[in-house]
């Protein structure tokens, strides 16, 4: 009897979580017309990169408005079909297969981590569908298509990669900063330790040393240990390389400790608006963006933004995402097509606006971002709350 | 320095003591793991956020509000869930493993996947060459104070009724004790602690559905390491795990604060299986 019970009560309860699941727009796939372009998206809606995936998502769905308000690809509506990644390299492989095997994608827009976009090449490829990259920044990804054309040349990547990254950021740390030395923090992370080797092969050459590097754990971010021993060495700036929630923590234990050091992170979290709001933190908060508000395109994407999602973007994944599915449309206009072989030469010749600036790729299929290019990215400050572009250049 | 690390890693430890006071009263009583008790810490996080942000609340005058919802929760989940496998110890771990992550998936759905902060509750202090948040220091006392109030619950008639149970639960069926009851009040005021551990540290770390994951680990580990069952000894276990995890950051590497935990579970359990805390309560 009491089996039984148990057996009603468990049912009602998974029946629930279902029922709130689908009132909250878990579940992934949605219907599309049948004469949409369907673009498949792989991005972590749960997990601990739920948050970065999100704000890729709502990007992507602000650039899937913009692009059928202006006719679609060659006449056709854009409809996103999106996957739940969680994070996982198995998960995103999986939902590549579903999407390029069963919902016969035209192309791919993902995912977020490297590891899970390396998962998601391998369908690509296979399946012939282009990838368009807008986050994930592992300098691997790109080089497959220097080294095997031929076969990885479906791969191109919107966002910056770790050298690119490095280089943006130390350029504001030796000619916006001047300093002459810093340190570097973040979680312990593959993708942190080749960002943390990029930037000091960059800045060493300009005479600007790395004077602390410390990791702390993902799952038990130590915050104490690290800061007491930025106090004891003093760097001039200190370059926060964890763009989860983790980030957040450090700055508010680093004013718990009355740290004033200028931080710098690589993004994330701390370019949330509501976030940085609440920190108290003393001294100068910076992060490297992709965009900010001052230019006009970015200045209409970030209102629209805030009007559609009540929050304003990070300048980062949201922006990414955005661009991503921009560029694909902008090529796939171009080219009067949506076949692979059509696109490819069209991205790889093409200059294609986005809200970060015009994008042009490489023979890796990389975007060009750096001094110079048509993507410069955009350092923001923190000042009483409001993201302010710091304009050295 | 030496001082600042020891003042870290103290109220570092009480809120893990805290935390773990839920899960340790839940294995004395009811000889369950429960591993949906991080769920319970990131509920207390994520309504003192939305108490403070909506209703207008601070965080101190949301920490009873929060624990009364958590209180009410885990007697509805101990009610309608756990109870009824309560005498299988495996199915009642795997059920509360599938509602901490289930739970996670709902309060996403409520509360978004973005990481959320609260400002800071009080000013920064320095005493004695260490820097504190005032804050972190009331959550510190705040913690001892709850924990004293637990002990102090066990030595009332109720708290008697409760460490019975604990001891012989047959025996205290037979005398009339309604022991159902009793481990549902226990698996609600555990959900309560946990609740308040969530709201005490609301407003220095970021907040999201995931952030019950690691006070899960660490609670387990106090646990272990203290003994179920024993305030005083969970509590000690809480300060000990806390300092050596500031200590060995500090002067072996950050790494360190995540395998100190670790480390302790597994001599605790290789060492002294019933926790450093004294004999667990006995059930037979």
């Amino acid at each position: 009897m009491k089996a039984v019970r148990y057996a009603k009560t468990v049912t009602v309860v998974f029946l629930a979580l279902a029922l709130l699941a689908a009132l909250f727009g878990l579940t992934a796939c949605g219907n599309a017309p049948a004469s949409a372009v369907k673009i498949g998206v792989l991005a972590p809606l749960s997990g601990p990169f739920a948050s970065g995936g999100k704000s890729m998502e709502q990007g992507l769905e602000m650039a899937r408005d913009e692009i059928n308000a202006r006719g679609g690809i060659s006449g056709h509506p854009v409809a996103l079909l999106v996957e739940d990644t969680q994070g996982r390299p198995d998960v995103a492989r999986n939902a590549a297969l579903k999407l390029t095997g069963q919902e016969h994608v035209a192309a791919l827009v993902g995912a977020y981590l490297s590891e899970e976009t390396n998962a998601v090449l391998q369908v690509a490829v296979q399946s012939k569908t282009l990838l368009i990259v807008p986050i994930s920044a592992d300098d691997a990804l790109t080089q497959n298509v220097a080294k095997d054309y031929d076969q990885y040349r479906y791969l191109f990547r919107v966002s910056y990669d770790i050298d690119q990254w490095a280089a943006l950021m130390g350029d504001f740390i030796a000619g916006g900063l001047k300093d002459r030395n810093y340190a570097f923090v973040g979680t312990n992370i593959d993708w942190n330790h080749a960002l943390a080797a990029a930037l000091a092969g960059y800045l060493a050459p300009k005479g600007v040393a790395c004077v602390y590097q410390q990791y702390y754990p993902l799952a038990q971010p130590a915050y104490d240990p690290v800061l007491l021993a930025l106090q004891r060495v003093k760097p001039q700036v200190v370059v926060l390389a964890d763009p989860g929630g983790g980030s957040v923590g450090l700055v508010k234990a680093a004013r718990a400790q009355g740290l004033v050091i200028p931080l710098f992170s690589v993004g994330g979290a701390l370019g949330t608006q509501a976030v940085a709001k609440s920190l108290g933190y003393g001294g100068p908060l910076y992060f490297q963006a992709a965009a900010w508000r001052g230019a006009a395109p970015a200045d209409a994407f970030f209102t629209s933004y805030a009007q559609k999602y009540k929050s304003p973007p990070v300048g980062y994944s949201d922006v990414l995402g955005h661009d991503a599915l921009t560029v694909l449309a902008q090529a796939m206009n171009q080219a009067g097509s949506t076949a692979p072989d059509a696109v490819i030469p069209v991205l790889e010749k093409g200059a294609f606006g986005g809200v970060a600036g015009t994008y042009r790729f490489d023979a890796s299929h990389q975007a060009r971002w750096g001094t110079g290019e048509g993507l410069a990215g955009v350092v923001v400050r923190w000042v009483n709350g409001q993201g302010v572009a710091a304009r050295w250049r | 320095m030496t001082a600042q690390l020891l003042a870290d890693g103290l109220l570092t430890g009480l809120i893990y003591g805290l935390t773990a006071l839920g899960l340790a009263l839940v294995f004395g009583v009811m000889r369950i793991f429960n591993l949906a008790h991080g769920a319970f810490y990131a509920l207390g996080g994520l309504l003192t956020y939305t108490l403070v942000t909506r209703a207008g609340l601070d965080v101190w005058a949301a920490l009873p509000v929060v624990m009364a919802a958590a209180f009410a929760l885990g007697l509805a989940v101990e009610h309608t869930l756990v109870g009824p496998v309560r005498g299988h110890a495996i199915a009642v771990t795997v059920l509360t493993l599938g509602l901490g992550v289930g739970a996670e998936q709902v309060m996403q759905a409520l509360w978004g996947a973005a990481a959320l902060s609260l400002p800071p509750a009080a000013p920064v202090l320095a005493w004695a060459g260490a820097t504190l948040d005032a804050a972190r220091l009331a959550a510190g006392a705040c913690a001892l104070a709850l924990a004293g109030l637990t002990a102090l619950g066990l030595r009332t008639r109720l708290g008697t009724v409760v460490r019975f149970t604990a001891q012989d639960p047959e025996g205290a069926q037979l005398v009339g004790i309604n022991t159902d009851r009793v481990q549902m009040l226990v698996f609600g005021a555990a959900a309560a602690l946990a609740g308040a551990a969530g709201n005490l540290t609301a407003t220095w770390q970021a907040l999201s559905p995931a952030m019950g994951r690691l006070p899960l680990v660490v609670s387990l580990a106090v646990v272990v390491v203290g003994g179920p069952g024993n305030i005083p000894a969970t509590m000690g276990a809480g300060v000990f795990l806390g300092v050596a995890a500031v200590l060995s950051g500090y002067y072996l590497a950050p790494g360190w604060s995540y395998l100190t935990p670790l480390a302790a579970i597994v001599v605790s359990l290789l060492v002294r299986p019933s926790g450093w805390g004294g004999a667990p309560a006995r059930r037979d």
